[in-house]
């Protein structure tokens, strides 16, 4: 069914369903807020207009804001697009940000042990290499948790929860133990020293603010994933494994190997988002420099409705989410984790297509169909 | 370095702070296992009890009764278990995203209720503890026994009992197996699941509880640690028998306590705190890759029940 714009009946549900969830997250968010004594309309305007009194800009009150809110999206984006493609398969890849934490670690030793004068043709392939071992690394990495599940049935969820956990102990030891093994941990933090400034990618001067590149990688790995999934065989037998994985065996597709794919391709997204977090943000390993990235993946495949543009709309809303919470806290005293909430009540109404359904009862007329 | 292994203080110490540790493992863990076995899984263990340690920390703060505060985590604990029955029975939830939205959901809510209640940002302010069954003296320490390790065992002895003993127990466990077969037998598989569902919730909530207000005495901000997450995992471990559920969580017990104990009685210098913070989630890991293949579940675990 489908208008003279071609765009089916089916696409605006989803686009109204993401909508509802979330101005539903939003709500619950405003009501807490007002319930524990903050002004939830306060609140939402300086998360996303910022405060000129407190000098804070919000998600896009501002180029600041703005071009924080662009960079964010580019990890969020592309952490979204792994837990998409997981997702796709019925896989719950959590386990993305445990990966990232590794590609960065990678991305780091890389990009400090070479040296090449800046902008040769050695420092730009030594940069390329460094990003291209930290997305092997995301996915060797990612290996462990797919192994497990398709030899051994052990649960996704729990085991790349846990070797999240892992990951960032195992990260904070390697710094600690390498980079850090007289001072102890810093006031500063636990961070390496700065990368070669070869494999530095610049941050560009834009309107008077810096402009981040690591949207173009993400753009890249956006593009890749339509493509994949909306126009390859590959694509095509991910969604049949993940809404029949008993149609998909009679079908004649491996499930194991899709599962894989699926795993390893998120585990290699992840070691990108490290490399970014890397090489083109901070330049050294700095052990908090994740707010979560790889968990805000799944909000963003969910209300992105597993579909490319989708997602790439709302990561930039997630981010736009977290960098506005970083304005709350000095406007209105309440603490930036209130993202989190606001996130996890998505996540929650996202798990419950049943609620439209319901919803839908009570507001179609009678005697139409339900879809 | 043998002396120290032998030092019967600190094997003593060991000892006890590996029952500690286990006990909210062995509450999260029995309280899936009998949830599972009813055919619901519940994913935002960690979540729950993050959210009735607050509670139970507020109760504590506000009253000075720590009893208040057991009381105020087991209400949310029961409140969010029958909220978590109600969407998966009735509106079919996705099991696992709901359960990884309330753990993000109560990372935030705790959090913007530490700095509301006691204007502090990532943790509140001291509370009064649940005292201790009982203390025992070794050498010139004393080890306190909390109330929660009898309750927590009798708690997974007693769903052993009700599970594989009584008629109660095959009514549970049909609707995890088959719960078409159950409802064609007369079973009311959605008031079972409820009834299991708020079971499992009091249990999450009573060790979220006994992590802010017997372990600590304190609420900080993500205090649970994976705690939840680590009794799923037991469960699988555990074969879905709460007796073995036991053994389970004194072992994970064990090496969660372990790393306390290296860094406190080796030193940072000759193992890092940050290998032995690794040792329980690699434990876990290692014993999914082990038990993953042989475990099986209730078959019907996970999946919303739709009455034909």
């Amino acid at each position: 069914m489908s208008n003279r714009f071609g765009i089916s009946r089916e696409k605006v549900n989803k686009v109204l369903q993401s909508v509802a969830i979330i101005v539903f997250g939003f709500a619950i968010g405003g009501i807490i807020m007002f319930a524990v004594g903050y002004d939830p309309i306060a609140a939402y305007s300086a998360m996303f207009f910022g405060s000129k009194e407190k000098g804070m800009q919000g998600a896009f009150g501002g180029i600041f804001g703005i071009l924080s809110t662009i960079r964010e999206a580019s990890f969020i984006i592309l952490t979204g697009l792994a837990a998409q493609i997981a997702f796709s398969a019925g896989v719950f890849n959590v386990g993305i940000e445990g990966a990232m934490y590794l590609g960065a670690f990678v991305s780091f030793m890389c990009a400090y042990s070479f040296s090449a004068p800046a902008g040769s043709v050695l420092g730009v392939l030594g940069a390329l290499l460094s990003i291209l071992a930290a997305m092997i690394a995301g996915l060797l990495w990612m290996s462990i948790p797919a192994f497990l599940k398709i030899k051994r049935g052990a649960h996704e969820v729990v085991t790349t929860i846990m070797l999240n956990y892992v990951a960032t102990s195992l990260t904070e030891l390697l710094v600690v133990k390498f980079f850090l093994p007289t001072t102890g941990v810093p006031p500063g933090g636990i961070v390496t020293p700065l990368i070669s400034r070869s494999a530095m990618i610049p941050q560009i001067d834009f309107m008077g603010g810096q402009l981040n590149l690591g949207f173009i990688p993400t753009i890249i790995v956006a593009i890749i994933a339509f493509i994949v999934m909306e126009r390859s065989v590959v694509g095509y037998s991910i969604k049949v494994v993940g809404s029949n994985p008993n149609a998909a065996k009679y079908a004649g597709i491996e499930v194991g190997r899709i599962i894989l794919l699926v795993m390893l391709a998120g585990g290699a997204m992840g070691g990108l988002a490290g490399a970014i977090a890397v090489q083109f943000t901070e330049y050294r390993f700095d052990q908090a420099f994740s707010p979560g990235y790889g968990t805000s993946g799944i909000p963003v495949a969910l209300i992105g409705r597993l579909d490319v543009v989708g997602i790439i709309l709302a990561g930039l809303f997630i981010a736009a989410l977290h960098i506005g919470a970083q304005s709350i806290q000095p406007v209105t005293g309440m603490p930036s984790q209130v993202s989190l909430l606001i996130e996890g009540v998505i996540v929650f109404s996202a798990s419950m297509p049943g609620a439209f359904d319901l919803l839908k009862k009570y507001i179609k007329p009678k005697g139409e169909k339900n879809e | 370095m043998s002396e120290i292994l032998v030092d019967p203080i600190i094997l003593v110490s060991l000892v006890f702070g590996a029952l500690r540790s286990m006990i909210p493992l062995l509450l999260g863990s029995v309280g899936e296992v009998t949830l599972e076995e009813s055919g619901l899984v519940n994913m935002g263990v960690e979540g729950i009890m993050l959210l009735s340690a607050f509670a139970s920390a507020y109760g504590s703060w506000t009253t000075g009764n720590p009893f208040i505060g057991i009381l105020y985590g087991v209400i949310v604990g029961a409140v969010s278990g029958l909220l978590y029955g109600y969407l998966s029975v009735k509106l079919k939830a996705d099991q696992v995203v709901m359960g990884l939205g309330i753990s993000t959901f109560s990372l935030g809510l705790t959090e913007v209720l530490t700095v509301a209640v006691w204007t502090t940002y990532g943790y509140g302010k001291s509370v009064t503890r649940v005292p201790p069954l009982l203390s025992l003296v070794f050498g010139n320490l004393a080890y306190q026994i909390s109330l929660f390790l009898p309750l927590s065992i009798i708690v997974a002895l007693g769903a052993f009992y009700l599970l594989y003993k009584t008629k109660y127990g095959l009514t549970i466990r049909s609707c995890g197996e088959n719960a078409l077969a159950a409802d064609a037998a007369g079973i009311d598989v959605p008031k079972v699941r409820y009834l299991m569902s708020i079971f499992a919730g009091v249990l999450f909530g009573l060790a979220g509880t006994y992590i802010a207000i017997d372990w600590n005495n304190i609420f900080t901000r993500g205090m649970t640690g994976g705690r939840g997450w680590v009794s799923i995992a037991l469960v699988i471990f555990s074969g879905w028998n709460p007796l073995a559920a036991i053994g389970g969580s004194l072992l994970f017990g064990f090496f969660d306590t372990l790393q306390y104990w290296v860094s406190a009685s080796l030193g940072a210098s000759l193992l890092p705190a940050q290998l032995l913070r690794m040792i329980p989630y690699l434990v876990t890991v290692i014993a999914l890759a082990i038990y993953g293949k042989r475990a099986k579940g209730p078959a019907d675990a996970g999946k919303p029940y739709v009455k034909e």
